[in-house]
Order: C-alpha cells, then sequence, then structure tokens
C-alpha cells in the first residue's frame, strides 16, 4: 500500500512539474493584426499566410495577413512561398517585421504522420 | 455519378449490414449466423479496395477531373510519386486507413477457428470502420469531380516527393488498424485469445515502431522539420500510442487498460492531424474545426474509465514504478501536444521534463538487460542506443548559417542551373572544411506555390553528421547562403532504431513460429 501511495506521489509531483515547466516555456502566437497596434515588440512569434514574395539582394520581403490586416516582413534570406500557415519569428519596429526564423505550420495540411 | 462514389457507397452499406448482422448473431446466440455477417465484411473489404485501386488508376492516368488528383499530382510527376500522392492528402489517406481496417478484420475473421471472441471483435471494427466510411463517402471524398477538365494539376507538395512518403503512411496506418483491432480483441474479453492477442500487438508494435523511425528519417532529411524529431504535433501524437503500447508489453496484471489507450492515442492523433485544430485558434474564414473524430475517441475511452480502478493494481514486469515512469513520459508528451494548439512550446519544455525520464528508462533498460533473452536484449540495447543518439543530438546540435565567400574554410567552387521537363535544378559544388558537397534547390513546374526546395546533403562520420542545405543564392553574382549543421550521434539514432525493428521482427516471427508448431 505504502509503494503505491509513493508511485502516486511520486507521479501527481512530475506532472505539477510538468505545467510549471511548460508554462515557463511557451510564448503565445499573435496575429498581423494584433501587431499593429503595438509599435515595438521583441521576439514576437507572428502566424499568418504569406502574398506578394518579392526578393532583392539575397533580402526577402513579403507581406503577411491573418484576413483581416497584412503587415509587411523583411528577411535576409530565401523562402519559398508557402500556401499554409507559416509562423515569423522575429522583431516587430514600426511597421516592418524583421524577420529572424520562418517556420512553416504544417498542421493544417495533412502530411502522412 | 463517379464510380468511385458507387464503390464507397456500396463498401459502406456492406459494412454496416456486416455491423448489424454481427450483432443480430450476438443476439440470437447462433454461431453459424456469423456466416453472412463475414461474407458481407469480404465484400465491403473488396468494393474499398476497388475504390482504392481506382483512385491509384486515376493518379497514374492523370484524371485531373477528379478534385482529389488534380491537387496532389501533376502530368510531370514520375509514376512513383504519383503513388505516394494517393495518401498525401487528407481523403485518400483516410481510404487507406479504412481498406486497412477492413483487411485487418477481414484476415483476423478468416484465419484459425471462429468463436465468440471473433464475432464480438469484428462487431467493433466494422461498426468503427463503417464510421469511417462514412466520414470517407460524405465528408471527406476523395472522388469529388471537379466541373472542368485541368490540362494538368496543382501539384504535390515538393516535401512529399520522396521515397520514405511512400512507403511511410501505409506502414503507420497498418499499425493503427491493428491498434484498433487489439482493442477489439480485448474488449470481447476472452481469456483464451491470449497468444493471438500477442501478436497482433506485436505486430501493431512493430509497424508503429517502423512507421515513426521511417517518418523521423523523412524528417531528418528535409529542412525545417526539425530534425530526426522536432516535438511536432504530428510527431508527438504518434509517440503516445508508442509509449501505451510499449507499457502493455511491460505489464502483468490489468494490462489491458494500455492496449485500450493505445486506440484512445490514435484516435487522438488522428483528431490532431485531420481535425484542423490549430487552424481554427487562427481564425481563417473558410477553416473549421472538424469534431467527427471525437466521436469514437470518447467512446475508446469508455472501457478505460469503466476499468479505472485498476490502475492502482497494475503490475508491472519490471520494477514497480514503470508504470508511473511510462505514464509521465506520456503526460509530457500529451501536455505539450495540447498547450502547442493554442501557444507555440519551446524545444526546452521536453528537454527539461521527456530527457530526465527517458533517461531513467534507459538505465533502467541498461540495469536488466542481463536477465533478458536474446531477442528482447536486442530491442532494449537499442533503446539504450537510442536514448544516446537522441540526447546527444537535442542537447548538443549545432546549426550556422554561411554567406559562401566570408565564411573560413568554405568555398563556392560553381554554380549552375539545370531543366528538365519537371523542374529546374540549381546545382552548388562546395568545398567545405569536410570535403566537397553538392546541395541542390529544386523548383518544380508546377502551379502551388510552394514549389521549391532544398536539398540535403550530408557528410557523414559515425560519431557525428555534417547536414548542409542550399538556402539561397545568385547566379549572376556566385553567391550562396549554405545552413550547416553539426548533428553529433545521429548514427546512435539510427542504430537503435534498426535494433528495435530487427528485435520487433524477431520477436513477432518467433511468436508466430512458435504458434504454428502448437497447433
Amino acid at each position: 500500500m505504502g509503494s503505491k501511495k509513493v508511485s502516486l506521489a511520486a507521479l501527481l509531483t512530475f506532472i505539477a512539474i510538468a505545467i510549471i515547466v511548460l508554462y515557463h516555456n511557451i510564448s503565445p502566437y499573435i496575429t498581423p493584426s494584433e501587431l499593429l497596434n503595438t509599435n515595438n515588440a521583441y521576439d514576437v512569434q507572428v502566424v499568418g499566410k504569406m502574398s506578394d514574395l518579392r526578393v532583392r539582394d539575397n533580402v526577402t520581403f513579403f507581406k503577411l495577413t491573418d484576413g483581416k490586416a497584412e503587415i509587411e516582413v523583411i528577411y535576409r534570406g530565401k523562402v519559398q512561398q508557402y500556401d499554409s500557415e507559416v509562423v515569423v519569428v522575429g522583431d516587430w519596429d514600426n511597421g516592418t517585421l524583421y524577420a529572424e526564423k520562418i517556420l512553416r505550420k504544417c498542421h493544417t495540411e495533412y502530411t502522412g504522420g | 455519378m463517379e464510380i468511385g462514389n458507387l464503390l464507397l457507397m456500396f463498401s459502406s452499406l456492406a459494412a454496416v449490414l456486416s455491423a448489424l448482422m454481427f450483432l443480430i448473431t450476438l443476439r440470437n446466440g447462433k454461431l453459424g449466423n456469423a456466416v453472412i455477417a463475414e461474407n458481407l465484411l469480404y465484400i465491403s473489404t473488396s468494393a474499398c479496395l476497388a475504390a482504392l485501386l481506382l483512385l491509384v488508376y486515376y493518379f497514374i492516368t492523370d484524371n485531373f477531373s477528379i478534385w482529389y488528383v488534380y491537387v496532389n499530382s501533376n502530368v510531370e510527376m514520375p509514376a512513383i510519386y504519383k503513388l505516394s500522392a494517393v495518401w498525401a492528402g487528407k481523403e485518400g489517406s483516410l481510404l487507406l486507413w479504412t481498406f486497412l481496417n477492413l483487411l485487418v478484420t477481414s484476415l483476423f475473421l478468416s484465419a484459425g477457428k471462429k468463436d465468440w471472441t471473433k464475432v464480438k471483435a469484428a462487431l467493433t471494427m466494422t461498426a468503427f470502420t463503417s464510421y469511417l466510411l462514412f466520414i470517407l463517402t460524405f465528408f471527406s471524398n476523395p472522388f469529388v469531380v471537379l466541373p472542368y477538365y485541368p490540362n494538368n494539376g496543382y501539384g504535390l507538395n515538393p516535401l512529399l516527393r520522396t521515397v520514405e512518403m511512400v512507403i511511410h503512411p501505409p506502414i503507420v496506418f497498418l499499425a493503427y488498424s491493428l491498434s484498433a483491432l487489439l482493442f477489439s480483441v480485448i474488449l470481447s474479453g476472452s481469456e483464451q485469445a491470449g497468444s493471438e492477442q500477442e501478436q497482433i500487438a506485436r505486430l501493431s508494435w512493430l509497424s508503429l515502431t517502423l512507421g515513426i523511425i521511417i517518418g523521423s528519417w523523412w524528417a531528418y532529411r528535409t529542412l525545417g522539420w526539425g530534425g530526426f524529431w522536432g516535438w511536432d504535433p504530428v510527431e508527438n501524437s504518434s509517440l503516445l500510442p508508442w509509449l501505451t503500447l510499449t507499457l502493455y508489453f511491460h505489464l502483468r496484471k490489468h494490462r489491458e487498460i494500455f492496449a485500450y489507450l493505445t486506440f484512445t492515442s490514435v484516435l487522438f492523433a488522428t483528431f490532431v492531424t485531420r481535425g484542423g485544430v490549430i487552424s481554427s485558434v487562427h481564425s481563417f474564414g473558410s477553416k473549421y474545426t472538424d469534431y467527427t473524430y471525437l466521436i469514437p475517441l470518447l467512446c475508446s475511452l469508455i472501457p478505460v474509465l469503466v476499468r479505472a480502478k485498476e490502475f492502482g493494481d497494475i503490475k508491472s514486469v519490471c520494477t514497480p514504478q514503470l508504470p508511473v515512469l511510462f505514464s509521465s513520459a506520456l503526460i509530457v508528451v500529451f501536455l505539450g501536444t495540447v498547450a502547442n494548439l493554442i501557444v507555440n512550446v519551446e524545444r526546452s519544455y521536453y528537454l527539461i521534463t521527456f530527457l530526465p525520464v527517458f533517461a531513467i528508462i534507459a538505465a533502467l533498460a541498461i540495469l536488466k538487460i542481463k536477465k533478458m533473452n536474446s531477442v528482447i536484449k536486442i530491442i532494449h540495447l537499442g533503446v539504450i542506443i537510442l536514448f544516446l543518439g537522441s540526447a546527444s543530438v537535442w542537447l548538443f546540435e549545432h546549426h550556422e548559417t554561411l554567406n559562401l565567400g566570408t565564411a573560413d574554410g568554405f568555398r563556392l567552387e560553381d554554380i549552375l542551373i539545370n531543366e528538365d521537363s519537371e523542374k529546374f535544378t540549381v546545382i552548388s559544388e562546395i568545398q567545405t572544411p569536410y570535403g566537397i558537397v553538392y546541395p541542390k534547390y529544386l523548383i518544380y513546374k508546377i502551379e502551388r506555390r510552394d514549389r521549391g526546395i532544398s536539398t540535403v546533403e550530408l557528410i557523414g562520420y559515425p560519431w557525428v553528421d555534417h547536414y548542409f542545405a542550399l538556402t539561397n543564392f545568385d547566379l549572376n553574382k556566385k553567391e550562396v547562403v549554405l545552413e550547416h549543421y553539426t548533428v553529433p550521434l545521429i548514427s546512435a539514432v539510427w542504430i537503435g532504431s534498426v535494433l528495435m525493428v530487427a528485435g520487433g521482427i524477431l520477436r513477432f516471427s518467433a511468436s508466430s513460429i512458435h504458434r504454428t508448431n502448437d497447433s
């Protein structure tokens, strides 16, 4: 009986720790419309669809939209335009999002997993 | 009307009638009546196979008036990828899964002695598959016809044009179907079905393990997928049934709960990958969340809840703490996956929570490995090596983005562009401190906008992989941007995986030989 209680206590403690760790390791996704309400924001993760892709001298420019508003993104590097949603990680400074990373959001499109 | 649709409707009707007949047989108590149900099941299976083959035929013959073919294919694509395109989308893969469900049920029913256990298990399977067929026919139909005939298809996502994607989905769905069968057999509650049950569980574990490994191999070779394991919801949700099924083999008493939970996890995975939960959070007008898979998911929880009291009496063949360890791993992955539906979950969460649990499991395997028989030893040795590899990759992987021309030791020797009927290929020749690599950038001549893809070039040593991909190029200025990953001990991940699969094969074949000798 004792060991059962110890096991249960261990499991509950672990879950509690996991939830605390999880809480400290999440960052919310925001949308272009939410971003337009602020002037500066650092290390944000913006989710949206890409459009109007242009490349000049190794720098990629595109627009990111959530269907309501769109913002201009600058990225040093090449990206292909995805049909699905992407997450742009970067800094927002006076109307432009300077991207550090562009991540594919594969979940909307079933990828066979 | 489209023939494919007729076949699907016919298959659905036969499946529903089959389920009804199994139910009537159970009520009547006359085992002989099951013959009608059984034949209806075979009819349903045949019709579903015909529908699947018809879809393959439409892909091979480029019938773009079928919307699903139009979206996932184009004329210039090699035939092998046209085959993989059959299950590249939601509708086709559901058709594949449904067929595999019917197939395993048919094989299970036709093999060996027919008894009440089989009737009960077949009832559960046909009822569940009827539900899938219903979704397939009315909500997720691969045979929707376009009102016009496009000259060429929209094109398959370049990411999915790999050999892995030809075999990965059938193997994973086979595992999913087998876990449904395992659930049904155990639910039918026969004690004597022990060895049969064990075989289904072993085959299910083997195909799930193999499927996940092929998936990680694909992810590793695909730039931007976060390496061999990216803690992506789709990857995570296939890990959940793997964990429950693995724990199932380690239990002596009340292990059934974890066989039930395996199927629940499979349905959870289905809900996550097909439900479109993610997009609904981010409110795009046309997207909606598909809750249809929640119904079987909740149903599958009923036997778990009924036996919930037994959780406390679970006995492990290993240490008594093993169920707690595995449950911890399960909860960590489940919490992370659910949280990821709403917010972005950092990889560090999994490193802090999952990795220590994995370490303890690996340590336990090391402590106990001496006492195991040779086949079990191979599997556990695989787990230990897999742990070393994953820990090394997760903790010590290094990434740099290089602008060639400025980076020391790296030099662009040549860059040129080729064209064939299917695509443009930018080929670069780059001198690195580790040797010459030829990373390419492929641009497919297809309508879809995500038509470009970087190929990954590897220079592998036993202890480290150097991983290169071209992400930017200027043909006129002869400049490129190169991504360079240093991946320590990734080979251990693959060696461990191969050992686990090899052990799984030996274990399954040993049990089948044993069975043949018995009978």
